[in-house]
C-alpha cells in the first residue's frame, strides 16, 4: 500500500509569536503624517509552519500574507534588526540542530534562507540548543541555548556590500546546568549582555540524602559578550527567587534603566547588575484559591520614543500593565496594574499601530484595539506599597472586569487541540461534514467543519416570482460602485438601483415588459440590453438605440464585452457587432453556423487594445470553437476543441501577469476558457493569446447540474463563480488557482457586487430570493461552525438513528455549574446589584457585542474569556451532553458529580434485552496523576434513551477497579477495556454481568475496534493486539500482536487484518496481519488457540507487519475513514493536536506512485526546507518513512522558480504544466 | 486462571495431550485404511509390512513408518493393489455379463444404466441422454442442502463455521435423503414425505439444542464429568438467570 500525505487544513495553534518590520515597507506612502513608519508584521509558528500575518489597519482583520511548511518543529523564534537598517530579519530555533536567519522578500513572497549554521544533532534534545533564543537589542550578537548545558553566541554583522554576516559560535557552556528563561539586555552600545535563569544540580545529583535538592537555587547569570576580545565571559551570577520562571528586557541605552523584569511565582522583580533587587506582588483574582499561586506566561514590550511599559498576562489570562519609576539607571518604584483580561496566550505581541495580537494557547486567537493604555485608576499594586508581614508578603485582590482598554476586533479560528473527530453526513449535504471536538475548559467548543469557503449574507430580500438572472451595472466604467442591479424574470425585467438602500426604479430605460438575455455597460458609459427581439444600447445622455432582429428569429444567445457584442440567433446564425469611435454599436460580421449555438463567451479586451481577438462558441455537437473577432479573417475559426458533453456555457478568465507582489508568485499573463458542461464537469484549458490554440485541458466534476459560468472580482482579481448543484469559486490565491466550493445552497445566476457598504461582493438569485454576500477567508479548505461546549470535551459518538450526538466532557480544578452559579449570586447579592438574568451556564454563545456593553455594571462576564473559577486541583467537574446539532441546541445534560470524571463513551445494543440502544459511559472517580496516579474507582454507567432520545435516564452504574478508558459493542455485549483488562459485559438487571475477560494486555487498553469475530485492541504503549472470541469456550485470547512498543494515540480499522495507529510521537502507521497467518487463523478450527496457548516469550504467536510508517510532527488524535468528495474514494483523515487536519489517500496505480516519489525527490534535493531539517529524516523522525509521498512537500513545486520547475520536469520527462495537472488531480481526489 | 492463560486447564491439557497422540500417529490414507492395528494390550502392529512387527508406542510405530523396509514394503503393497484394481477394472469389462457378481454391489451406489461397464463415451452419451430423467433427484437434493447451509448461517455466524458436529450433521443428511429419495420409485410418496419431516424435525431440534448449549457457555455456564453445568466462578450471574440443568433436560 502506497499513500499520499496530504495537510488539508494547517496547524491552527501557535507556538511563538514575534513581532517585527519583515517587509521593511512603508505603511503607506501617502501618509504624510507623522513619520514614516514601516509596517509591522507578525511571524507565528505554529508547529511545522511559519506563518507571516499582518493587520490591515483599514478592515482589522488579519492577512496572512505567507504561510510556508518548514519540515521541521520550531521552537522559538526572534527578530532583529542590524544597525541603521530598516528591516527586521527572523531567526528560527528549531529541532534541526541548526541556526537559521530568513529573510522575508516581499517582491517574491517568500521567506530567503540568509545564513544557516549548524551547531549540533538534529532533534529536541536536552543540550542542544534551539529551545531558547535572544538577540541583542541592537543587532549585534545572538545566543541561542538549550534547556541544558549549551549556550551558543553568534556575532552578527555586515559587510562591505551590506550584507548580514555571522561569526562562528562562541561557547558559553557550563554543565549541570538548566536554564528556564534566556534574555538580552539593552545596554546601548556597550558590550552585549545576556541573562538567564539558572539552576546547578551537580550537587543535588551527587547528594542522595536529597538535602541538596531542598537547598537548591536558581540563580540570574549575566553573560557579557567582548566584542574586543571576541570572548563571552560569565560576569555575575546572583541568586534569585526560586519561583522565577521567565525573563523581560527592560529598555535601556538612554530609553530607560537597562537590565531585566524577572517574573516569579507571585511577583515581579526588577533586576540589574549591581542594582538593589525591586520586587512587587503581582494582584491576585479574589476567587484565587489560597494554595495557587500566579505565574506570568507571556510577555510583551511597547516602547514609544521615552514611554515604555510591558503587559503580562498570567496564567488565568489577566493581563498586567507594569511600568518603572526610574531616574536615570535608578529604579524606584516598579508598579503593576491591572489591564484587562483576555484568554491565556501562548505570545502577545503589541502592534505600534495600536492593535494587540493575542496567540492563544488554546482556541481561537484575536486581535485587539487598544482603547486605552490603562491610564485610569486601577486595581494596582506597588514595590512602593509592598508590605511584608510575618506569614510573607501581603497580596493584593482584584476582581476581573470587563475589558476596558482593548477592544477585540477579529477572531482568527483555531481548532487547537482537536480532541476527538468524526466525519458523517448528518445533514444530508453533498460532502459529510467533519465534527471536532475542539478546545480547553471554558473554549470549548464542537466545531462542524465543512469543506468551502465560508459565505457571509448581507442581505436577503424576497421577489415576487422566481427569478432567472441576475446582473449589476455601473454608470460609468470610473465610477466605483455599481448603479443597477437587474433582475430577469421569465417575461419581465425588474430593475434595482443601489444607493444607501437598493429600491425598484423605472427611469432606468431599461425595456421591462421582456426577460433579459444580458445586461452590460458599453463602452464608457452607455449601458445595453439584450433581450430575445433586440439590442437596446442606452446612452449616456438618454438616447436610446435599438436593434431589432430580422423577422421572426429571436435572439438565443449574447457574447459580450466592454466593446464588442457576438449574438446567436435562433436557427444558429452569429452576428458580430462592434462599438465605434462615435459610441454607435455597429453591426460588423454575420455567420451562419451548422447548427443552434450552445453558448457564446467574448474575451475580454486586453489592456491598451481595440478589439479582443477570441470569440468562443459552444455547439450542441458537443465542441467548442474559437473563432476570431480579427476584422481581416472575421468570424473564421481558429481552433476547435471536442469536449465530452454539450457545453452549457462559457467564460474567458484573464490573468494578469504578476511579477511577485504580496500576494503572488511570478506567473505570465494567461488566458483560460472556461466551459461548464452539461453532465457537469468544469472544464478549462489555456488559449493561446496569439493563435487561438486550446492546450492544457483540465476538467473536474462540479456537482449534478450543468455549471454556469459567471465573472466576479475577489481580492481585487478576475475570478469566477461557477453554479452547479452547490456553488464554486475559482480564484488565484498566492499565485495558485484555486477551485472551491462556497458553503451555500444552490444558486441559480450571480453576479460581482460593489457599493459603499460592500465593495466586494456577489448578488445572487435562488428561488424567489436575491441575496447578497461576501465571500471571506481566501485560502482556507474548511469554513467552520461553532457550538459552545461547557468543560472540555474528551470523546463523542454520533447516534445515528436521531442524528444526535453525544459528548463527554470533563475538567480538573474547576467547579461544578451549580457551585460557579451559587458563587454568583451570592456575589450578586453582595453587591446588592439585581440579578439581570444573564446567567452564563457554559450553554451562551460566544461574547457579542451586546454583552460587553452590557457588562459594564462589572459582574457579569463570559467564562470563554476569563475561565473559570479555579478550585482546588484535584477536583473533577464533568458532564454527559445530548446535542442537536442541526439547531445546535442541548437536549440533555447531565452533570456528574462526587468528583466523577468521563473517560469514554459507546453505544450499545444488547442482544435480546428490550431497552434498544443504550449509552454506556465510562468514568473515573478522583483520578489524580500527582505525585502517582491513583483513583478512588471506575465506573461504567449505562443510560436509557428517553424522549425521542433527546433525553438519558441512568438504568445502572457498576463499578469496576481500573479506568475504563476503552468501551465497544461486540455480538451483543459490552467489551470494556478495564485497566489492562479486557472484558465483555453483559447487561443485568441492577449491574452489567462480567462475562468472561482477559487480563494480558501488557499496559492499558485505551482503544477496541470489532469486525466480524475479530477484536482489535490497542494499548496505550504496546500498539496493537488482534483477539477472538470463542463463544464455546466463553473466552478471549489474543492471537497477534505488534513487536514495535508504540504509545497509542488513536487507531482507527482499516480492513480485516490492518489497522491504522497513531502514537504520541507524532507517527502514523499502518500494521497488518500476514495474508498467510491471516488465512492460517481463519481455516483453523481453534482458531490458533492452540498456538497461542504455547506462547511465545509472553507475547501473541503472531506478529504483525508495519506496512506503513509516517511522521506527522504532531499529535494526532483522531483518526477516520471517510471520503470527503461526493463519490471519491475513502482516505484516512487524521486530527492533531496543534488542530491541523491531514489526509492519507491511498495510489490506485503504481505509475502514480513512481511519478510522486520521483517528484517528492527532486523536490527534497532542489527545494531543501527552510528551517534546516532534512526532509526525509524528519518525517523519518522515530521510524523510517515507508511507503508515504509527503504531498505537502510535493505541493511546493508551485512555488519554485520558473527555471528550477522546468528542470525537475525534464527530469522527470514531462512539462511543469503536466506536473501541475497532477497534483491538482490528487488533490482533487481526496477535496 | 490457567498458566497457559486460558480459564479451563485440565480439559485443555486433555484435548491437547489426545491431539498430540493422534498427530504422532501416521495419518491413515484412503487407500489404505489400516496401515497399522491397535493390539488389546494397547500396542500397535504395523500391517503393512510382510512379518508383522510389534510396536510400544505411536511414538515408535511413526519412527518405523519412516524406516526404509517399511517404506518399501508399503510401495510394494499398494502396487499389487493396483494392479489388482486394473486387472477387475478388465475383466468387468470384458465380460458380457458380469452383474451376476459384482452387478449388484454396483448398482447400491450408482443409478440403473451403470449395470453394464461400457468405455467412458459411451457412458457420458447415455449420462447425457438420461439426463432429463435422472436430474430430478439430484435438484431436489442440492436445494435440501442449500436451504440447511441458509438457515445456519443466518442463525449465528459463529455456529457456521466453528461447529464440527454441524458439518457432520449435514452431510449426514445429505446421504440419508439421497436414500430416501431414491426410494421414491419403489415406494410410495408418504412414507418419504414423513421420514423427511422427522429428519428435519429432528435436525431443527438438535440445532435448537446446540445453540442453547452455546448460549449458557457464552454466559459463562460449564460442564463437570457427568455432564452437568455448573457456573464459572469468574463470570457474574443475574439472580434469575436460567439454569441449563432445568433448562435443557
Amino acid at each position: 500500500m502506497y499513500l499520499y500525505s496530504l495537510t488539508l487544513q494547517r496547524a491552527t495553534g501557535a507556538v511563538c509569536a514575534v513581532i517585527g518590520s519583515f517587509s521593511g515597507r512603508d505603511t503607506k506612502k501617502s501618509a504624510a503624517s507623522g513619520p514614516a513608519a514601516s509596517t509591522q508584521e507578525i511571524a507565528v509558528a505554529r508547529g511545522s509552519t511559519l506563518d507571516l500575518l499582518r493587520p490591515d489597519p483599514e478592515t482589522g482583520r488579519l492577512r496572512t500574507l505567507l504561510s510556508v511548511d518548514v519540515f521541521g518543529a520550531i521552537r522559538s523564534l526572534a527578530q532583529f534588526r542590524l544597525t541603521g537598517a530598516n528591516k527586521d530579519y527572523l531567526v528560527v530555533g528549531s529541532d534541526s540542530g541548526r541556526l537559521v536567519i530568513l529573510e522575508y522578500s516581499p517582491d517574491r513572497n517568500r521567506f530567503d534562507k540568509v545564513h544557516q549554521e549548524t551547531f549540533g544533532k538534529s532533534g529536541c534534545r536536552r543540550i542542544v540548543p534551539g529551545q531558547l533564543l535572544a538577540v541583542d537589542p541592537k543587532g549585534r550578537a545572538l545566543c541561542i541555548a538549550a534547556l541544558e548545558k549549551q549556550k551558543l553566541v553568534y556575532v552578527l554583522n555586515r559587510d562591505a556590500a551590506a550584507r548580514l554576516t555571522i561569526s562562528s559560535p562562541l561557547e558559553a557552556h557550563k554543565s549541570n546546568t538548566l536554564t528556564f528563561s534566556l534574555t538580552a539586555l539593552d545596554c546601548g552600545f556597550d558590550n552585549p549582555v545576556f541573562a538567564a535563569i539558572e539552576l546547578e544540580y551537580a550537587e543535588s545529583d551527587r547528594d542522595p540524602t536529597g538535602q541538596a535538592a531542598n537547598q537548591a537555587q536558581k540563580i540570574l547569570t549575566f553573560y557579557e559578550l567582548d566584542l574586543g576580545l571576541n570572548h563571552v565571559s560569565r560576569k555575575a551570577s546572583e541568586p534569585i527567587d526560586n519561583g522565577a520562571n521567565l525573563l523581560v528586557t527592560v529598555p535601556g541605552g538612554g530609553d530607560g534603566p537597562s537590565g531585566v523584569l524577572v517574573c516569579c511565582d507571585n511577583f515581579v522583580l526588577y533586576r540589574n547588575q549591581g542594582h538593589p533587587e525591586v520586587r512587587a506582588v503581582i494582584p491576585r483574582r479574589a476567587d484565587l484559591p489560597a494554595e495557587r499561586g500566579v505565574l506570568i506566561v507571556a510577555a510583551a514590550t511597547h516602547r514609544q520614543k521615552t514611554l515604555f511599559f510591558f503587559l503580562l498576562q498570567t496564567e488565568y489570562g489577566d493581563i498586567f500593565k507594569v511600568d518603572l519609576e526610574h531616574n536615570g539607571d535608578t529604579v524606584s518604584e516598579l508598579r503593576i496594574k491591572y489591564f484587562d483580561t483576555v484568554p491565556v496566550t501562548s505570545a502577545i505581541c503589541v502592534l505600534r499601530s495600536g492593535f494587540l495580537f493575542a496567540a492563544s494557547e488554546f482556541g481561537n486567537h484575536a486581535l485587539y484595539q487598544f482603547r486605552d493604555i490603562g491610564r485610569d485608576a486601577d486595581i494596582e499594586s506597588s514595590s512602593a506599597t509592598l508590605m511584608e508581614t510575618e506569614e510573607g508578603f501581603q497580596p493584593v485582590f482584584f476582581q476581573p472586569r470587563a475589558l476596558k482598554n482593548l477592544m477585540r476586533i477579529d477572531d482568527i479560528e483555531s481548532l487547537m487541540p482537536v480532541m476527538d473527530m468524526r466525519i458523517v453526513n448528518l445533514f444530508d449535504e453533498e460532502t459529510p461534514q467533519l465534527f471536532t471536538a475542539c478546545g480547553r475548559g471554558p473554549r470549548s467548543t464542537l466545531r462542524i467543519l465543512r469543506p468551502g469557503l465560508a459565505i457571509s449574507e448581507m442581505a436577503r430580500s424576497m421577489l415576487p416570482a422566481e427569478p432567472i438572472a441576475v446582473w449589476t451595472v455601473k454608470k460609468n466604467i470610473n465610477d466605483m460602485f455599481d448603479a443597477y442591479i437587474v433582475v430577469s424574470f421569465a417575461n419581465v425585467t425588474l430593475v434595482l438601483s443601489i444607493g444607501e438602500t437598493i429600491e425598484e426604479v423605472s427611469d432606468s430605460q431599461f425595456l421591462d415588459t421582456t426577460h433579459s438575455l444580458a445586461v452590460t455597460l458599453l463602452g464608457e458609459d452607455s449601458l445595453m440590453q439584450v433581450h430575445p427581439n433586440g439590442i437596446r444600447h442606452i446612452r449616456e445622455d438618454g438616447r436610446v438605440n435599438e436593434w431589432r432582429t430580422p423577422g421572426k428569429k429571436t435572439i438565443t444567445k449574447v457574447g459580450s464585452n466592454r466593446l464588442q457584442v457576438v449574438i446567436a440567433l435562433s436557427g444558429g446564425e452569429l452576428i458580430y457587432f462592434e462599438m465605434d469611435m462615435t459610441g454607435q454599436l455597429m453591426e460588423v460580421e454575420k455567420q451562419d453556423m451548422s447548427g443552434d449555438v450552445a453558448c457564446l463567451a467574448i474575451a475580454p479586451v486586453p489592456e491598451g487594445r481595440q478589439r479582443s481577438r477570441f470569440l468562443a462558441v459552444g455547439s450542441y455537437d458537443n465542441t467548442i470553437r474559437i473563432l476570431s473577432l480579427d476584422p481581416d479573417d472575421c468570424l473564421q475559426p481558429l481552433s476547435v476543441q471536442s469536449v465530452s458533453s454539450a457545453p452549457e456555457s462559457l467564460l474567458f478568465l484573464e490573468v494578469q501577469a504578476s511579477v511577485g507582489g504580496e500576494d503572488g508568485a511570478d506567473y505570465p499573463a494567461n488566458l483560460f476558457l472556461n466551459a461548464g458542461l452539461q453532465n457537469g464537469v468544469l472544464f478549462r484549458t489555456n488559449v493561446d493569446m496569439v493563435t487561438g490554440q486550446l492546450s492544457d485541458t483540465r476538467s473536474r466534476f462540479l456537482g449534478l447540474r450543468p455549471p454556469k459560468l459567471f465573472p466576479c472580482i475577489v481580492s481585487h482579481r478576475q475570478a469566477m463563480l461557477c453554479l452547479s448543484s452547490r456553488p464554486w469559486l475559482g480564484y488565484i490565491h498566492q499565485g495558485h488557482f484555486l477551485l472551491t466550493p462556497l458553503s451555500c445552497d444552490t444558486l441559480e445566476s450571480a453576479a460581482s457586487f460593489s457599493s459603499d457598504q460592500c465593495s466586494e461582493g456577489v448578488v445572487a438569485v435562488a428561488g424567489d430570493a436575491l441575496r447578497i454576500f461576501t465571500i471571506e477567508r481566501l485560502g482556507e479548505t474548511f469554513n467552520e461552525t461553532a457550538i459552545p461546549l461547557r468543560y472540555t470535551p474528551r470523546k463523542f459518538v454520533i447516534l445515528p438513528k436521531k442524528k444526535y450526538i453525544a459528548v463527554i466532557e470533563s475538567d480538573k480544578g474547576a467547579f461544578s455549574a451549580e457551585e460557579r452559579e451559587a458563587a454568583k449570586k451570592e456575589c450578586l447579592e453582595a453587591s446588592g446589584a439585581a440579578e439581570n438574568g444573564n446567567a452564563n451556564n457554559g450553554d451562551s454563545m460566544e461574547n457579542g457585542d451586546g454583552q460587553e456593553d452590557g457588562a459594564e455594571d462589572g459582574n457579569t462576564f463570559p467564562d470563554e474569556q476569563y475561565g473559570y473559577p479555579k478550585a482546588e486541583s484535584e477536583r473533577w467537574v464533568s458532564c454527559i451532553r445530548i446535542l442537536d446539532p442541526r439547531s445546535r441546541d442541548t437536549t440533555c445534560l447531565l452533570e456528574l458529580q462526587d468528583n466523577e470524571a468521563a473517560v469514554s463513551i459507546c453505544t450499545v445494543n444488547f442482544h435480546d434485552k428490550e431497552h434498544g440502544t443504550l449509552l454506556a459511559v465510562g468514568t473515573a472517580k478522583g483520578l489524580q496523576f500527582w505525585p502517582k496516579r491513583t483513583l478512588a474507582g471506575g465506573f461504567i454507567h449505562i443510560y436509557k434513551f428517553v424522549e425521542e432520545g433527546r433525553s438519558l435516564e441512568l438504568l445502572h452504574k457498576t463499578q469496576v477497579e481500573e479506568v475504563p478508558l476503552a468501551m465497544c459493542q461486540f455480538q451483543g455485549r459490552l467489551l470494556a477495556g478495564v485497566g489492562s483488562v479486557l472484558r465483555l459485559y453483559d447487561l443485568g438487571k441492577r449491574k452489567l454481568l462480567r462475562k468472561c475477560e482477559n487480563k494480558l494486555f501488557p499496559k492499558t487498553i485505551v482503544s477496541i475496534h470489532t469486525y466480524r469475530d475479530r477484536i482489535y485492541v490497542g494499548d496505550m504503549q504496546e500498539s496493537f493486539h488482534y483477539c477472538k472470541y470463542r463463544r464455546d469456550e466463553n473466552q478471549l485470547y489474543i492471537f497477534a500482536d505488534d513487536s514495535v512498543p508504540r504509545w497509542l494515540t488513536a487507531a482507527q480499522h482499516i480492513d480485516f487484518d490492518t489497522m491504522a495507529g497513531a502514537d504520541k510521537f507524532g507517527n502514523i502507521y499502518f500494521a497488518r496481519l500476514p495474508q498467510d497467518i491471516s488465512d492460517e487463523i481463519e481455516e483453523d478450527p481453534t482458531g490458533g488457540k492452540i498456538k497461542w496457548e504455547q506462547g511465545k516469550l509472553n507475547g501473541a504467536p503472531n506478529k504483525v507487519e508495519e506496512i506503513v510508517q509516517f511522521h506527522v510532527g504532531d499529535v494526532v488524535t483522531s483518526l477516520q475513514k471517510a471520503s470527503l468528495i461526493p463519490g471519491g474514494g475513502e482516505c484516512l483523515i487524521y486530527g492533531t493536536v496543534m488542530g491541523s487536519v491531514g489526509a492519507l489517500l491511498a495510489f490506485t496505480s503504481r505509475e502514480d506512485v513512481d511519478f510522486f516519489s520521483h517528484l517528492e525527490m527532486h523536490l527534497r534535493q532542489e527545494h531543501p526546507p527552510l528551517c534546516g531539517r532534512d526532509h526525509m529524516a524528519y518525517r523519518s523522525a522515530y521510524f523510517p518513512v515507508k511507503d508515504v509521498i509527503d504531498g505537502d512537500l510535493c505541493e511546493q513545486y508551485p512555488s519554485l522558480p520558473a527555471d528550477m520547475q522546468r528542470k525537475i520536469a525534464d527530469e522527470l520527462d514531462r512539462t511543469p504544466g503536466e506536473i501541475l495537472k497532477k497534483l491538482e488531480d490528487i488533490r482533487n481526489k481526496i477535496i | 486462571m490457567s498458566a497457559f492463560g486460558g480459564d479451563s486447564w485440565a480439559r485443555d491439557a486433555q484435548q491437547r495431550k489426545r491431539r498430540l497422540d493422534d498427530l504422532m500417529l501416521p495419518a491413515s490414507s484412503p487407500s489404505m485404511p489400516d496401515s497399522f492395528r491397535r493390539l488389546p494390550n494397547g500396542k500397535l502392529a504395523c500391517l503393512v509390512c510382510p512379518h508383522r512387527p510389534v510396536l510400544d508406542s505411536p511414538l515408535m510405530l511413526s519412527m518405523h513408518n519412516k524406516g526404509a523396509r517399511h517404506i518399501a514394503a508399503e510401495s510394494r503393497l499398494r502396487e499389487k493393489e493396483l494392479s489388482k484394481k486394473h486387472e477387475i477394472n478388465k475383466r468387468l469389462a470384458l465380460s458380457s455379463d458380469a452383474s451376476l457378481n459384482s452387478g449388484s454391489l454396483h448398482t447400491s451406489i450408482r443409478p440403473t444404466m451403470k449395470e453394464k461397464p461400457l468405455i467412458e463415451e459411451t457412458r457420458r452419451a447415455i449420462l447425457e441422454a438420461q439426463s432429463g430423467r435422472s436430474s430430478d433427484p439430484n435438484g431436489k437434493k442440492v436445494s435440501h442442502d442449500l436451504n440447511l447451509m441458509t438457515s445456519a448461517s443466518s442463525s449465528d455466524p459463529l455456529v457456521a463455521h466453528s461447529d464440527v458436529p454441524m458439518e457432520k450433521l449435514t452431510g449426514n443428511t445429505g446421504s440419508i435423503l439421497w436414500n430416501s429419495s431414491k426410494g421414491e420409485s419403489f415406494a410410495g410418496n408418504q412414507i418419504r414425505g414423513n421420514s423427511d419431516k422427522l429428519l428435519s424435525d429432528w435436525q431443527t431440534e438438535a440445532r435448537k439444542r446446540q445453540e442453547q448449549e452455546l448460549r449458557f457457555t457464552a454466559s459463562g455456564w460449564k460442564r463437570d464429568g457427568h455432564g452437568r453445568w455448573y457456573r464459572d466462578e469468574n463470570v457474574e450471574f443475574d439472580s434469575d438467570e436460567d439454569d441449563p440443568n432445568i433448562c435443557l433436560c
